[in-house]
Formats: C-alpha cells, sequence, structure tokens
C-alpha cells in the first residue's frame, strides 16, 4: 500500500503529526517561557536590590511577581485550550469517518 | 448515494465542524488574552524614589532577561511542524495559537522595555543629583508616553 500522507488533502490532520506539535509547542515554548520566567525572578529582584531601596523598589518588585504571574497562568490556559481544542477536532474527524464507513458498508 | 456524495458529505460536515471549532478558538483566546495583555501593558509610573545614580546591573538584567524570552519565542519553528501535520482550518487554528503566545509575550516585554528607557533616559539620575526642574520635564514626558500606551486598545 502507498504511504499516505496529508499533504494533497485540503481538509484533515495527522495524528501524530498533531501530537509533535503539541509536544513541541509545550516544551519548546510554553514550558521553556515558563521555567525561564520563574528561574529569572530571583535574579531580578538581586538585581533590584543592588540598586534601590524602598517603598518604590519594593512596588517594582511586587509589580514584576504579578506580572510573571499573569504571564505563568496565560501561557497554561493556552496550552489548555488548544490541546482541548484539538482533542474535539480529532473526535469529530473520527465520527464523521466512522459515518462514511458505516454507510459504505451498508452499500456494499 | 454515491460513494462521491457521501465522501462530499463528510468534508463538508468536517468543514463545518472545524469553522465552528476555529471561531470557538478564537473567542476563547480573546477572552483569555485580553486581561492577561491589559494588565501586562501597565507601564510603570511608582516613580524611582531611592534608586541608584546608576541603575545599570537592573537594566543588564532586565535587559538579558527580555531577550531570553524572545529567543524562547523566536526559536520555535512552528511552520515546520504544522506544514506536515495539519491542513485547512486545522493549520489555521495551529498558527493562532502561536500567534496569540507571540502577542502575550509582546506585551509582557514591551512593559519592561519602556522601563528599561526610562531608566536609562536619566530620568532617575537627574533626580538623585537634585536636579528637579530638568527630572521634572522627563517624568512629565514619560507619564504622558506611559497614559498614551495605557489607552492604546489591543486587538
Amino acid at each position: 500500500m502507498a504511504q499516505l500522507n496529508i499533504e494533497q488533502a485540503s481538509v484533515g490532520y495527522d495524528v501524530q503529526g498533531i501530537q509533535e506539535f503539541l509536544n513541541n509547542l509545550n516544551l519548546n515554548v510554553i514550558d521553556a517561557l515558563t521555567q525561564k520566567i520563574n528561574d529569572s525572578m530571583s535574579t531580578l529582584r538581586e538585581a533590584t536590590d543592588e540598586v534601590w531601596v524602598g517603598q518604590a523598589a519594593d512596588a517594582f518588585k511586587a509589580k514584576l511577581e504579578r506580572d510573571s504571574r499573569t504571564m505563568i497562568e496565560t501561557l497554561n490556559g493556552i496550552e489548555d485550550d488548544v490541546r482541548g481544542q484539538f482533542a474535539q477536532i480529532a473526535k469529530n474527524v473520527d465520527n464523521y469517518d466512522q459515518a462514511l464507513a458505516d454507510d459504505i458498508s451498508s452499500m456494499e | 448515494m454515491s460513494i462521491k456524495n457521501l465522501a462530499g458529505n463528510v468534508v463538508s460536515n468536517v468543514r463545518h465542524t472545524l469553522e465552528g471549532g476555529i471561531q470557538g478558538i478564537s473567542a476563547r483566546l480573546q477572552n483569555l488574552l485580553g486581561g492577561a495583555t491589559a494588565n501586562l501593558q501597565t507601564l510603570w509610573d511608582g516613580g524611582f524614589v531611592g534608586i541608584n545614580e546608576n541603575p545599570e546591573t537592573l537594566v543588564n538584567a532586565l535587559t538579558t532577561y527580555i531577550n531570553e524570552l524572545q529567543q524562547i519565542v523566536d526559536g520555535f519553528k512552528e511552520d515546520a511542524v504544522i506544514e506536515g501535520a495539519l491542513q485547512g482550518d486545522a493549520k489555521v487554528a495551529a498558527q493562532q495559537y502561536v500567534k496569540a503566545i507571540k502577542s502575550l509575550l509582546d506585551a509582557y516585554t514591551t512593559t519592561y522595555k519602556s522601563f528599561i528607557d526610562l531608566l536609562e533616559n536619566k530620568a532617575v539620575v537627574s533626580m538623585k543629583s537634585g536636579d528637579v526642574e530638568n527630572a521634572q520635564s522627563i517624568m512629565s514626558d514619560a507619564q504622558d508616553i506611559i497614559q498614551d500606551a495605557n489607552n492604546i486598545r489591543i486587538d
């Protein structure tokens, strides 16, 4: 049987390819960004303490923490959303594919 | 009904489902990103009381941090991955997610780049040295920029 690929398809997805895309997105971008943000907070606080003291400095450090939490929470939300959406797309395609197969079988 | 017609119906139904999914994705992403980007783009207006005349350490640390974040996103060669795995509306969906992440990062780094600009404009140095009039002029200009930026809608 000839090797199948989706390059000539107008609508479709490759299960393994989707998984690879999601893994790449997760590991190489979302996880990497989250790790970098978490790892950098102490460095940025120390850099702030080296050159800045007082209430304004404390307020700036609080902003750093707040912004880092916003970033991480939003990135995690994006990841959850993309996984959920592709799971739903895959499920719908599988359902229609099965319906087509059932219809074809009934015609034979 | 011919098999060709049946196949056509499947494609039509799948496309309708994918289009519905894409619309949902866009709306959900908009909700997810809307509040986050608004908060992240609030520029610093807390003043610089107590800061050294030469805050180079902080400038360098922030610059390095922003550049490292940008490198992570720039290094993600999503086009090659998407091209081989997805077609049609599913490809569009994947590209939307990547765009959402890049937009989020832009909102985050813009804030701190602007903060670095304020430090490097020596507004802090002027205040520390007692050059009050010059410092007030610089800070007034900075506040105008901050206000204009905060008024910009994020699409």
